[in-house]
């Protein structure tokens, strides 16, 4: 995201909780069923993975992880959205985020930079910045590469 | 390289071993519960052998050995470490058609033993080594931050 004047994806996770992604981040919306393949133990937050575009994705969900509520049935309402990064190699590659809701879009300028929600201690490792939405409070942008590829995630901060 | 894999179905859990760590699958004819209440591992009879086995849950977490219901087994055998594992569904397909995917950072924990999954005629797996299941079993994590928030 260019940080003067831009927009951004609102992305609703929880109740009350929203990241962000740039606006050339998103590459598809799921809604509906989904075949997911559960990986025997990987952590509760990413703890499936799908099949999209003969790619295997990582589903992701920054409910769990942040506000450490259960894991979202799987049977129906939810909204998964593909988002595209760049690895450290240079390649792209795809992850999967559960949502609560649609995305919607904002446009976000420079004043409106604050600091990360006190909901979850480890957003510097996976954010890049934070910006206050008028509804909604702090909003994170996520590091999509940060999140998908480092370590961080590992221990969960829990 | 390995050619083929053994297949094996646990509920909701896919998983795939290098066929070249498979012994045999059998009907159990017979489980013998350990001595300790609660323990995990049982004997379980197999023709006119006896194998130690585990039950599984979906997260590869062993459960107490009087709550065995699968009726098969998958003998697997790595460096002279046998282990039987109960399944509902265990069978050997080749390796031809299978498209190894390398998992991300974000899936792995201190007791990861999935670094890789594969599909197979649309279908995901979970590639997975006797060897490391064995390891786990016997030296699990101290703390195992899936299994803990499961239960808290």
């Amino acid at each position: 995201m260019n940080a003067t004047d831009c927009r951004a994806w609102l992305l609703p996770i929880a109740p009350e909780a929203y990241v962000a992604v740039g606006e050339g981040e998103i590459a598809h919306i799921l809604s509906g069923w989904l075949s997911l393949h559960p990986v025997p133990r990987s952590p509760r937050w990413c703890h499936d993975v799908f099949l999209w575009q003969r790619q295997v994705v990582p589903l992701f969900d920054l409910g769990i992880l942040v506000r450490h509520e259960s894991a979202v049935s799987v049977a129906g309402g939810q909204v998964i959205m593909i988002v595209a990064y760049a690895a450290a190699t240079g390649d792209v590659r795809f992850g999967g985020l559960r949502l609560g809701g649609l995305p919607f879009s904002r446009k976000v300028t420079d004043d409106q930079i604050c600091d990360y929600p006190s909901n979850y201690d480890g957003w510097e490792h996976i954010a890049i910045s934070c910006f206050t939405d008028p509804s909604h409070g702090p909003v994170p942008v996520l590091d999509l590469a940060r999140l998908f590829d480092g370590s961080v995630a590992v221990t969960g901060r829990e | 390289m390995t050619t083929e894999y053994l297949k094996v179905v646990m509920g909701r859990t896919r998983l795939l071993f290098p066929a070249a760590e498979l012994l045999a699958v059998e009907p159990i004819a017979r489980v013998i519960p350990p001595p300790t209440a609660g323990n995990s591992m049982a004997m379980i009879a197999i023709q006119d052998a006896t194998v130690p086995a585990v039950t599984l849950d979906e997260d590869l977490q062993p459960v107490p050995a009087h709550e065995i219901r699968r009726r098969l087994c998958a003998v697997l055998r790595e460096d002279g470490a046998t282990l039987g594992v109960t399944c509902d569904e265990a069978s050997v397909i080749g390796g031809s058609g299978l498209q190894f995917h390398v998992l991300p950072a974000c899936m792995r924990t201190e007791g990861s033993i999935i670094p890789i999954v594969a599909v197979h005629n649309g279908s995901l797996f979970s590639v997975c080594k006797t060897a490391d299941l064995i390891r786990i079993l016997n030296h699990p994590p101290r703390v195992h931050p899936q299994s803990a928030a499961r239960r808290g």
